[in-house]
């Protein structure tokens, strides 16, 4: 009986955790009078698709979101082979310093990122004399900074994976005759997968969601701007464009949600790997 | 005494072997370290550099400021309220979402129809954009055409329509519900591998002992959980603490600092203020809380076994 209120309890939290996402794909599909009726109704009877055109025929949408899927890949595949080298080499060698490297990366994560803005404006404009492509308003250090703050917790996550694969087996690969390089990408790195699977959803809604570096880092570029900044259009100061703003939303969550569908089978199994120390 | 040779002799070659194996694990672990060291510690290093500079409006560095900008920060009229803020922000939305993640979890343990759906419809927001789920509250909340403020007259718990986003307190605790909405999924997530992680037979053992669902949960699970619960509660404070987006959306026009926190008030700081050189030491103080908040977890709750 206690577990039938619970269950209960537990189907009403989704709908609400559900409640919101509804709300802004209804908005997206309402008709112009209806979005900022008086009377605002959780159905609509005259579903249009206005405000998806609004969001498409903003200048340019089509290369903000290549140039937002280019980030999220780059970064995505970075973070999966950096954190996995970086978690092999924190759990099969020893080596001293290990723990301190360990409680850095955990520090490293704690850094108010707001405040890092500014030194990396400076940062990447000094760099961009040097290397155009990793200057400012160019998509490579928008890769590198979402790339760098998505390793530390990367790297701890795979960590107790990379632990969990028993010495035993690189002793016996050894004894085949197998090279460590061979012994790691071809028995260690698939062993981990499901590890590397979450550390990519991480990582992929980072960057892809991320709004502080982008606009930090590509003021002032239109061709290189990702997807957040463009929606940007739509937020006026005293009327905002709702419709638009809910089908520029839909449209963003798409992706990730499809990233999700694919992952997810794995997802659990891979954020254990954290969760075992 | 006889065991002093052995020891001295076995001590150099233990430590060529460590230096060995210090420099195998280097290529393996340089280009993460170069990349995180390049792009947060460097900047870090200079946010605290910046913290004991003077600094102009337009960015002249006029030089050496000793511990003024400090001062400075410490001498804001509004900071003791923006601490408490900090504080009720990151303990309670932490809070509850461990809270109701551990409900949640358990409850996705389970095997029933769709639960493939429900976990799927619990990620969303998690997949959503912060930036863009504060904006779908804020449109929720509005109150003329808001669909939450018309849910709740309509229920009756409110008689007529709230400006939720009008008033600092109100303001708020609505960013805080959004918090915890967005942290959830994560949390859930975590704490869900946790719970895969307990065998079938660890928990039949308990019911042959005749322990109750209750006294289970309670003496068995919970104990086990708590590694998860450690890296849920930890990453929640660090991301709840440095938090800027949902407070930035939804309180960023209500005048004053009475819906602040540190983060948000950093940011005003340097957006209004322009005042790099105090911004940078409030950063670096906020800093320095989060350290010593999970140092201290660390310390007393000690989640993770030593190895």
């Amino acid at each position: 009986m206690r577990s039938r209120i619970s269950d209960v309890l537990c189907v009403v939290a989704a709908i609400l955790v559900a409640l919101p996402l509804y709300w802004m794909v209804l908005s997206a599909l309402k008709p112009a009078g209806e979005i900022q009726s008086a009377d605002p109704r959780p159905w609509t009877f005259a579903p249009t698709l206005d405000s998806f055109r609004r969001v498409l025929d903003v200048q340019g949408f089509g290369q903000y979101f290549l140039n937002s899927a280019l980030v999220a890949v780059l970064v995505v595949g970075g973070s999966i082979l950096l954190s996995f080298l970086s978690a092999v080499a924190l759990t099969r060698f020893r080596f001293r310093g290990r723990t301190v490297l360990l409680v850095m990366l955990l520090v490293a994560q704690m850094v108010p990122v707001e405040a890092l803005t500014i030194p990396l404006f400076f940062m990447v404009r000094s760099v961009g004399d040097v290397a155009p492509a990793f200057g400012l308003n160019e998509l490579g250090p928008l890769v590198l900074v979402n790339l760098a703050f998505s390793l530390p917790f990367a790297i701890w996550m795979l960590r107790g994976f990379v632990a969990a694969v028993p010495a035993d087996l690189e002793e016996a690969a050894a004894l085949d005759g197998a090279s460590r390089f061979q012994f790691t990408w071809r028995v260690l790195f698939p062993l981990v997968a499901p590890g590397l699977v979450a550390t990519s959803v991480l990582s992929f809604i980072h960057s892809w969601n991320d709004f502080l570096f982008a606009r930090t880092l590509i003021y002032s570029s239109t061709e290189n701007r990702t997807l957040p900044q463009a929606l940007l259009v739509f937020y006026k100061p005293d009327e905002q464009d709702w419709g638009a703003i809910m089908a520029g939303s839909t449209l963003m969550t798409i992706p990730v949600l499809i990233f999700f569908v694919l992952v997810q089978r794995h997802l659990v199994s891979g954020l254990a790997g954290a969760v075992k120390g | 005494m006889s065991d002093a040779p052995s020891t001295v002799d076995v001590k150099p070659r233990k430590r060529k072997a460590r230096r060995e194996t210090t420099l195998q694990a280097l290529p393996w672990l340089a280009p993460a370290l170069i990349l995180i060291g390049g792009v947060v510690i460097y900047p870090a290093g200079y946010m605290i550099y910046t913290s004991f500079r003077d600094i102009t409006r337009f960015g002249t560095d006029r030089g050496w400021a000793g511990w003024t900008n400090y001062e400075a920060v410490f001498n804001l009229a509004h900071l003791p309220k923006v601490f408490l803020n900090t504080g009720v922000w990151v303990v309670g939305v932490v809070a509850v979402s461990i809270a109701l993640s551990m409900v949640l979890a358990q409850f996705l343990n389970k095997r029933f129809p769709g639960r493939r759906v429900v976990r799927l419809v619990i990620i969303v927001p998690w997949a959503a954009s912060v930036v863009m789920t504060s904006t779908i509250f804020v449109y929720g909340l509005d109150p003329f055409y808001g669909i939450i403020n018309r849910l709740l007259t309509d229920v009756g718990l409110i008689s007529e329509p709230y400006g939720f986003l009008k008033n600092a307190t109100a303001g708020f605790f609505s960013a805080a519900a959004v918090a915890v909405f967005v942290s959830v999924p994560f949390t859930t997530f975590v704490i869900l591998s946790g719970l895969q992680t307990i065998s079938d037979d660890t928990l039949e053992a308990a019911q042959i002992d005749g322990a109750s669902r209750t006294q289970t949960y309670w003496q068995v699970v919970f104990p086990m959980l708590r590694p998860a619960l450690a890296v849920a509660t930890i990453i929640n404070v660090i991301n709840v603490f440095n938090s800027l987006p949902i407070l930035r959306t939804m309180t960023g026009a209500i005048p004053g600092y009475d819906a602040d926190t540190t983060t948000t008030l950093t940011f005003k700081i340097i957006q209004a203020d322009r005042q790099i050189d105090t911004a940078s030491a409030l950063s670096v103080i906020n800093f320095l809380v989060v350290l010593v908040v999970i140092g201290v977890y660390l310390r007393v709750v000690r989640p993770m076994r030593e190895d």
